[in-house]
């Protein structure tokens, strides 16, 4: 028998592009620090000279974040609200400390670090100061006070992922893929970014073939966990089935995110060297707009695919 | 006997319904709906095959979910659930992030243009409280909805439930909704074509 909607309602989503921009630029910012982590965290020296510029990209990335979140109020005025009404069961609850306290101590490990490095940070000089004793840092040294700031970032990433993932009866969100998919995306877009920044200072080739060999595997994570979305969207179920058309019809899915965004940037970064610089600039760009344009299909599509059963 | 503690419901016996709309229209005059919101209408689908076509109706609403996604993931708490097991939104604690209306997997809700918070029907709660009936049961032509207290079991919603077969809207989510179906073609497959 066929069925054929005469017609349906479905009350709009009050969802617009702010909120994959929101996800987005949190992203790049907790992917910058990852990548200023690599030294901080896991004492690699060839990131050495990486670290600071990376940790101050990761704060002038953030700093679109709030701004974003505000305007996504519909009234920003309360948002204050979110502040003395918390809901333990709602995601957002949880987010909102995160995204307070993450750059609260992001600010604190960028003075540690110049502090570390012998950079001089005027706009943080108290921050300085304090962070040069002991009791400044509550007796956490750099790699402490790395490992609390990664942890937040990677929580405040990871939350945007679950706050979509506990949504009922939307397919395409209901997956445990999700946080890692997102946070592998962070990571990449965010060294992506770390790169286009090292290529413009003094950049040593081994640091450059480091970073782009990270940005290579983290991109094959990537079409590792589109095809594993694929794959059970495609076999567990009707709605899962409709919701993978929908997302492979959506062209700033498939042309803008996995062809220009993973596969493109893969043969761009290949064999990475100095010489290639302009190269490595387009493909670490076309990387970031890759995360970008998933933001934007994964949270689109994911509402346009539970429209269809309500 | 009936406990003290209500529970309202709603059943909609789709076999009366004809399409009319005078639900949809009554629900935005009784409570100034704005134009691009619905707190409640009527969803229409054709099946079958030619000469063997009928048009199916479904009225819709908020299901006043016992287990409400929308009050759960409220990260301020305005969505919440009354003592009568209505749902409900405080427009002046609402910050309009818009994630309940997301989450509520009925698209139940929407936000108000106006007043910039998260809207939804109310089992219109005003004229509940004057022992009056909601607007839509109560301008509905074929008295197809029936509005009472389900913890009553000598109401005419209990009565109509134990007589009639009742469905609820997707089930499969456990959202537990106190609106319920008789005869409805629903949890139905996608439109444009499925079969």
């Amino acid at each position: 028998m066929n069925t054929q909607d005469v017609y349906v309602v479905v009350n709009a989503s009050p969802w617009n592009y702010l909120v994959p921009l929101y996800i987005f630029f949190k992203g790049l910012s907790v992917g910058a620090l990852c990548i200023s982590a690599v030294y901080t965290v896991f004492r690699s020296e060839r990131f050495k000279t990486l670290a600071f510029p990376a940790a101050i990209t990761s704060l002038l990335t953030f700093i679109p974040v709030p701004f974003l979140l505000l305007a996504d109020l519909h009234q920003p005025l309360r948002f204050w609200h979110l502040l003395v009404n918390f809901n333990p069961t709602s995601v957002i609850s949880w987010g909102t400390w995160l995204i307070i306290l993450y750059p609260l101590c992001l600010l604190w490990y960028i003075a540690r670090l110049g502090l570390s490095q012998g950079i001089s940070i005027p706009i943080l000089k108290g921050v300085q100061e304090s962070a040069s004793t002991s009791q400044g840092t509550f007796g956490l040294g750099l790699r402490g006070l790395s490992i609390l700031t990664l942890s937040l970032a990677l929580l405040a990433d990871l939350y945007t992922a679950f706050l979509l993932g506990v949504v009922k009866g939307k397919v395409l969100w209901n997956s445990a893929l999700l946080p890692g998919y997102f946070l592998t995306s962070a990571v990449v877009t965010g060294a992506a970014l770390v790169l286009i920044v090292y290529l413009n200072k003094k950049p040593e080739e081994k640091t450059v073939r480091t970073l782009v060999r990270i940005i290579q595997g983290a991109l094959a994570l990537e079409i590792f966990f589109a095809i594993s979305q694929w794959i059970t969207l495609g076999a567990t179920s009707l709605q899962g089935q409709k919701a993978l058309e929908l997302l492979w019809k959506d062209p700033v899915y498939l042309i803008g995110d996995i062809f220009l965004g993973i596969l493109v940037p893969l043969v761009l970064l290949n064999k990475p060297s100095l010489n290639k610089k302009p190269v490595l600039m387009i493909g670490a760009l076309l990387v970031i707009l890759g995360g970008l344009l998933l933001r934007f299909s994964i949270v689109g599509v994911g509402i346009q695919a539970a429209g269809l059963w309500n | 006997m009936p406990t003290e503690k209500k529970r309202y419901g709603m059943v909609i016996d789709t076999r009366k319904c004809v399409g009319c709309m005078s639900c949809t229209i009554s629900c935005k005059m009784e409570n100034g709906v704005t134009y691009d919101g619905f707190r409640s209408w009527v969803d229409m689908t054709e099946r079958g095959v030619f000469p063997r076509v009928k048009r199916n109706f479904i009225p819709k609403l908020c299901n006043h979910c016992e287990n409400a996604p929308c009050v759960t993931v409220c990260p301020v708490k305005a969505s919440y659930i009354n003592a009568d097991g209505v749902v409900l939104v405080d427009q002046k604690r609402c910050i309009g992030c818009g994630y309940c209306i997301v989450a509520c997997p009925y698209s139940a809700r929407y936000l108000h243009e106006g007043l910039k918070v998260a809207d939804k029907c109310t089992f219109c709660v005003h004229r509940v409280s004057m022992g009056l009936e909601p607007a839509c049961v109560h301008n509905c032509m074929g008295k197809a909805r029936i509005f009472g207290d389900l913890n009553d079991p000598l109401s005419e919603i209990s009565q109509y439930i134990t007589k009639n077969g009742v469905q609820t809207l997707r089930p499969d989510l456990g959202t537990n909704p106190n609106v319920f179906y008789v005869d409805a073609e629903i949890n139905k497959l996608p439109n444009k074509g499925g079969k």
